[in-house]
């Protein structure tokens, strides 16, 4: 394949696959600078996903499934807020519960709904924005479909909006010092729950993206992961949005690699290519340990005494 | 009639009152002194009038109509404004970002001009800060400006400062209470609490007080004195801050030389510090909380590493060499909550005979300790087998020093064992250690209450900014050289020195 | 009117273990939903279920076998919850469990199986281990949150284990992937005669006995207890806080190894790739619900074996797909996690 070919089709791969993770990476964002650990983003994704698939596999409309999708995650959302911030679980249990119960019923769904398992789903087609989308190789990022181009619209108004905006400046001040903001009149409860929910309703549309756009049928289990790596990356980048969004193109781009190298005939068991996106996490958790600080009440229960 | 009164206020947790029908009244544009000691119910009262409790019984009025409070956001909107002894100020935030925190306005903001109407409230109040500085960067004395300029922001009328003095040095109270008088003058209404009863006599026109939750008596300033609110705050004849008699001392027991420990996360570094301590006498270090205190502890206990320097225990050996730690937050430091009283009474010695022998507990040694801990510290528990979170913080804080005391330890480091502990607790705190003294115990006794370690010590050390910057006989020094010390107001200290202080 | 009080007294009192009685009954209920859902008769379902499990010949040793492993695994899990650590990683240790366990059994066959089984079995333990100290030692030396980094390893091991069974370890002529047999004297005897069932769960039940031995009376159990209840006063007491958190995972990762050993040498005799359906998982539910008792963990993991083995019993003959156990299974954590929290405002009494 010719070198520009390849890069374009490289790229391609690259944004098709960071997309779902910058979309559930910049949710878990806001539920952690709440103060609200989330390792549930894995099962919010299924949960999408599978929404997602299911509509769009019985009504046709692909932007009803988003949004169906969007919904049905944040309610998702709610329970982890529920359990976490009016009932005080640990939120480490509550994630996993989330995510154990999300895998159990959407496998459950799937064998109920899409009997043959894997079913061809209708899909969201491509946007071109004209005289842009015939540049070689950046072409591409103007040949994407429309919820690529929301991510791009996502990612500085959630820069803006954590620090130039007063919603902002009491997302933070919670997720630091819950009861410095409780004194100052801030509803702790209501910023949590509503930041939760805005993370599942992010990682319903990762999901939906998943089904819809970039594989285009429904999987036991197809996130794959792809939540966990999320969390990684939000470490990474050190819970800012671009930063955050940055690195889930760089994990992205390892298993955009891991495919392309196949294709080159190399010789590497591809197992050793499909580590690569986990094994890439661990290495970049490892080099950023002890520089990256989360926020100062994350995974804390706040207790708003009577 | 004008101004906030309170009438028969009553808050339970469980089985203890903490509040007791209390009632009082405070005049617009007065000083009110709130004093008592701890574990008295001054906190709760407040914390009720500031939305963050609900009282079981009684009401709230202002100018004579009743409000009710149900959150801080309701005190805000009755324009009463808390000051907290523990600031509610987020650290990661600028000074500006804390201030305007929950504020209601547009959904941008425009950090320099809200920067600009910080700074113009600043002068108005003669409250510098720097608006966009990051609170965790900035002294506490600064610090404690931002949060009142906070309550001045949202229109406070009635300000409540709690225990307001405890970060300051002695030097920066003068001017502190000093801006409490303008502020009155302006009409602003203030409570006022301490334990403290010369900065109360000094400033408050009015002071009420309370003991183990009820009010005993409120009076005017004028019509009182020092002994009077003394005798009344105090229920028994308990004596604390008792001063030791002098006694012969022995070898040396902890040296400590030319210790440094660099800064991390915000935390005081130590520069040079060398130290001793000899058997038989009670070193205090007195100093204002965060110039280096637990660095110092925490280093001759060997639980963080030293940069340079030495830490050496019993340099001639005649001095056993273990050390008991009374660590400054018991729950968090020196506790398994969890666990029942006899387990944590064996936290340090769990491997050793008699509590094990072959890798296995021995019950029976176990439950022998307890008892006679229980029975020789006086702990009010009804069994020993408890967990120890059911304790009050004084027999919390006896179950520490029961553990730590037992084996006859040649240096006990104490980090504000008193702190928290009503005055029956206090005392038999101090009784204890004193006993450890005249065993011949070497103890280094870290406060900041002044009259607490002014009292209690043979030789003072005043550390300041990581630095001992003086050890002086404890007999003979006055108040005002320690206060000046704390500081760091001393011959030949740099301007630098005097950078923070107003 | 003195029964009443005493019934309710006595409630009070077994309210430990009410809870997750009580959540794994809820769980059951809102799987009985789903199967109304997908037109299935829930009483059939869990009838067949049931019936299948417990009281048949067959059933009843496949129950042991699918308990085996849970029962191993969730007690790695209970030991690093002890601890105050949360290992995810279980999978992923299983994984390497079984592949130390194969590699130590191909080797050698001429060995009697006095040694070479225990050897096999600790060859187990011994992969698994360092699998799980690795993410204790990533904790304690770089403050990387084990959850995070037990689960990214989950893959690398995964993966890991499948090129092993697709490459190098790959029996000669095999179909499909998969290793060559173990010695057969380093495999696990047979227990129940025609079936499957193997000595797996008597090592199974012994551990558990013997952890649970260790935790009341020994200096260890203690010292695990106070690390994982505040291990800064354990730091303050002189407690070794970091090196008993990386021990203790390492002892969780070759617990967890131990069942994937047990799968290679007591069921297949060989390694296959993807051989654990989730075991790991699994086992983080069965400890969350044993409320860190380890005598509790072998009750727990026998019920989530009951689910497994009689599953498709219930697919044959009530038409529900094997999926719903899943379902009910994750549908179990979350009831768990919403007892403890019911458990947890009850039990601590507000403090002044």
């Amino acid at each position: 394949m010719p070198p520009i070919d390849f890069l374009s089709d490289f790229l391609s791969a690259c944004l098709r696959l960071s997309v779902p993770l910058a979309f559930a990476a910049i949710g878990g964002l806001f539920s952690e600078r709440s103060g609200v650990l989330n390792i549930g983003l894995e099962g919010m994704m299924l949960t999408g996903a599978f929404v997602s698939a299911a509509v769009a596999l019985h009504t046709e409309q692909v932007w009803l499934a988003v949004a169906a999708a969007l919904g049905v995650s944040a309610l998702v959302g709610m329970l982890h807020a529920y359990l976490c911030v009016s009932l005080g679980i640990n939120q480490l249990v509550s994630g996993l519960a989330i995510n154990l119960t999300a895998a159990g019923m959407t496998t459950y769904g799937a064998r109920l709904l899409f009997d043959s398992g894997t079913v061809e789903l209708p899909s969201i087609s491509p946007m071109e924005i004209p005289g842009f989308s015939q540049l070689p190789v950046a072409g591409v990022l103007f040949s994407q479909d429309p919820l690529f181009y929301l991510l791009l619209l996502l990612i500085p108004l959630s820069t803006y909006g954590l620090f130039r905006t007063r919603w902002g400046l009491v997302l933070r001040a919670v997720g630091n010092a819950p009861r410095a903001a409780d004194t100052a009149g801030v509803s702790v409860s209501r910023v949590r729950y509503l930041s939760v929910m805005l993370c599942g309703g992010l990682c319903g549309i990762a999901g939906a993206y998943l089904a819809l756009v970039h594989v285009r049928f429904f999987t036991e289990g197809m996130s794959a992961g792809k939540g966990f790596i999320a969390l990684a990356a939000l470490i990474f980048g050190r819970w800012h949005p671009l930063a955050t969004a940055l690195v889930c193109l760089l994990f992205g781009a390892t298993e955009a690699l891991q495919l392309r190298i196949q294709a080159l005939n190399l010789n590497i068991p591809y197992q050793f290519l499909a580590m690569l996106p986990y094994v890439t996490a661990l290495l970049a958790l490892m080099g950023i340990a002890g520089k990256s600080t989360p926020p100062a009440a994350l995974g804390l229960p706040y207790n708003e005494k009577s | 009639m004008n101004g906030l009164a309170l009438v028969e206020i009553t808050k339970r947790f469980g089985p203890f009152t903490a509040n007791d029908r209390i009632s009082l009244t405070v005049g617009t544009g007065t000083i009110h002194g709130l004093l008592g000691e701890n574990g008295a119910g001054k906190s709760t009262l407040m914390n009720i009038l500031s939305g963050l409790y609900q009282p079981d019984s009684g009401k709230i009025l202002l100018d004579s109509q009743p409000v009710t409070i149900h959150t801080p956001a309701d005190a805000i909107r009755h324009g009463i404004g808390m000051i907290h002894q523990h600031f509610m100020l987020v650290p990661q935030l600028t000074v500006t970002e804390n201030i305007i925190l929950g504020c209601s306005g547009g959904l941008h903001l425009d950090m320099k001009s809200q920067a600009q109407r910080i700074t113009e409230l600043s002068q108005t109040y003669g409250l510098d800060v720097p608006p966009l500085a990051r609170v965790e960067d900035l002294p506490v004395g600064i610090q404690q400006r931002v949060e009142i300029l906070k309550v001045l922001y949202r229109q406070a009328r009635i300000l409540i400062l709690d225990e307001p003095t405890a970060v300051l040095a002695p030097t920066e109270i003068q001017s502190f209470l000093a801006t409490l008088k303008q502020l009155a003058s302006r009409d602003h209404t203030i409570i006022f609490i301490s334990h403290k009863l010369d900065e109360v006599m000094a400033v408050c026109d009015q002071v009420t007080v309370l003991r183990r939750g009820q009010r005993v008596a409120s009076c005017s300033t004028a019509n009182t004195n020092r002994n009077e609110l003394a005798r009344l705050m105090v229920d028994r004849d308990v004596e604390i801050n008792t001063r030791p008699d002098p006694q012969p001392v022995g070898s040396v027991v902890l040296d400590v030389r030319d210790l440094w420990i660099a800064p991390k996360d915000h935390q005081q570094a130590l520069q040079g510090l060398s130290l001793q301590v000899r058997a038989g006498e009670i070193v205090g270090i007195a100093g204002v909380d965060g110039n280096g205190q637990r660095q110092l502890a925490d280093a001759i206990a060997g639980l963080i590493p030293i940069d340079k320097g030495t830490v050496t225990l019993a340099p001639d050996k005649t001095v056993a060499k273990n050390i008991a730690y009374i660590p400054e937050d018991r729950q968090k430091q020196g506790l398994v909550l969890g666990f029942s009283i006899a387990r944590n009474l064996i936290l340090k010695a769990f491997t050793r005979l008699p509590f094990c022998r072959r890798w296995l507990l021995q019950r029976e040694a176990i439950s022998i300790n307890a008892q006679q801990a229980v029975a020789d510290f006086d702990i009010r528990t009804s069994s020993p087998q408890l967990p120890v979170r059911q304790l009050s913080g004084g027999n919390q804080q006896k179950v520490i020093l029961a553990r730590e005391l037992a084996g006859e330890p040649g240096l006990i480091v104490a980090m504000q064992p008193t702190r928290g502990l009503d005055i029956g607790a206090t005392a038999e705190v101090q009784q204890a250690l004193l006993a450890q003294r005249a065993r011949g115990a070497a103890i280094l006794y870290i406060s900041t209450e002044l009259e607490e370690v002014m009292a209690m010590s043979d030789r003072l050390g005043v550390l300041y900014r990581g630095q001992l910057v003086d050890v002086l006989d404890a007999g003979s020094v006055t108040l005002e050289q320690v206060g000046l010390l704390m500081a760091g107001i001393y011959p030949g200290a740099s301007r630098g020195a005097m950078a923070d202080s107003v | 009117m003195g029964q009443w009080q005493t019934l309710y007294k006595s409630l009070v009192q077994w309210r430990s273990a009410l809870l997750p009685l009580a959540a794994v009954l809820s769980a059951l209920l809102v799987g009985a939903g789903l199967m109304l859902v997908a037109g299935a008769n829930p009483l059939t379902a869990y009838g067949a279920l049931f019936r299948q499990a417990l009281t048949t010949y067959f059933g009843f040793a496949d129950t042991l076998t699918k308990t085996t492993p849970l029962l191993l695994v969730s007690l790695g899990v209970l030991v690093a919850l002890r601890a105050g650590q949360f290992n995810l990683g279980g999978e992923g240790q299983i994984y390497m469990g079984g592949l130390g366990s194969v590699l130590l059994g191909l080797a050698w066959p001429d060995l009697p199986m006095v040694i070479h089984l225990p050897l096999a079995l600790a060859g187990g333990f011994g992969f698994g281990a360092v699998w799980g100290a690795i993410a204790g030692y990533l904790k304690v030396g770089r403050g990387l949150n084990e959850v995070l980094t037990t689960l990214l390893l989950n893959y690398v091991a995964q993966y890991l284990i499948s090129y092993l069974v697709n490459g190098p370890l790959k029996a000669a002529n095999a179909p499909s992937p998969f290793s060559e047999l173990v010695a057969a004297s380093a495999r696990l005897p047979i227990i129940l005669s025609k079936t499957q069932a193997h000595a797996g769960i008597f090592l199974g039940l012994f551990l558990a006995g013997l952890l649970s031995v260790a935790f009341a009376i020994s200096a260890w159990g203690y010292r695990v207890d106070a690390v994982g209840q505040n291990p800064v006063a354990a730091r303050y007491a002189g407690i070794p806080v970091n090196r008993t958190i990386v021990s203790v995972m390492a002892l969780s990762g070759g617990l967890a190894g131990l069942a994937g050993s047990s799968e290679v040498l007591g069921l297949k005799y060989r390694l296959f790739e993807d051989f654990s359906p989730g075991y790991g998982f699994d086992a983080v539910a069965i400890a969350l619900l044993s409320r860190g008792n380890p005598v509790a963990v072998i009750i727990t993991a026998f019920f989530f074996g009951i689910l497994r083995s009689g599953a498709n019993v219930m697919q044959r003959s009530a038409s529900v797909p094997v999926a719903i156990i899943y379902a009910i299974q994750g549908l179990t954590v979350l009831f768990v996690a919403i007892s403890l929290a019911v458990d947890q405002k009850k039990t601590i009494p507000k403090n002044t």
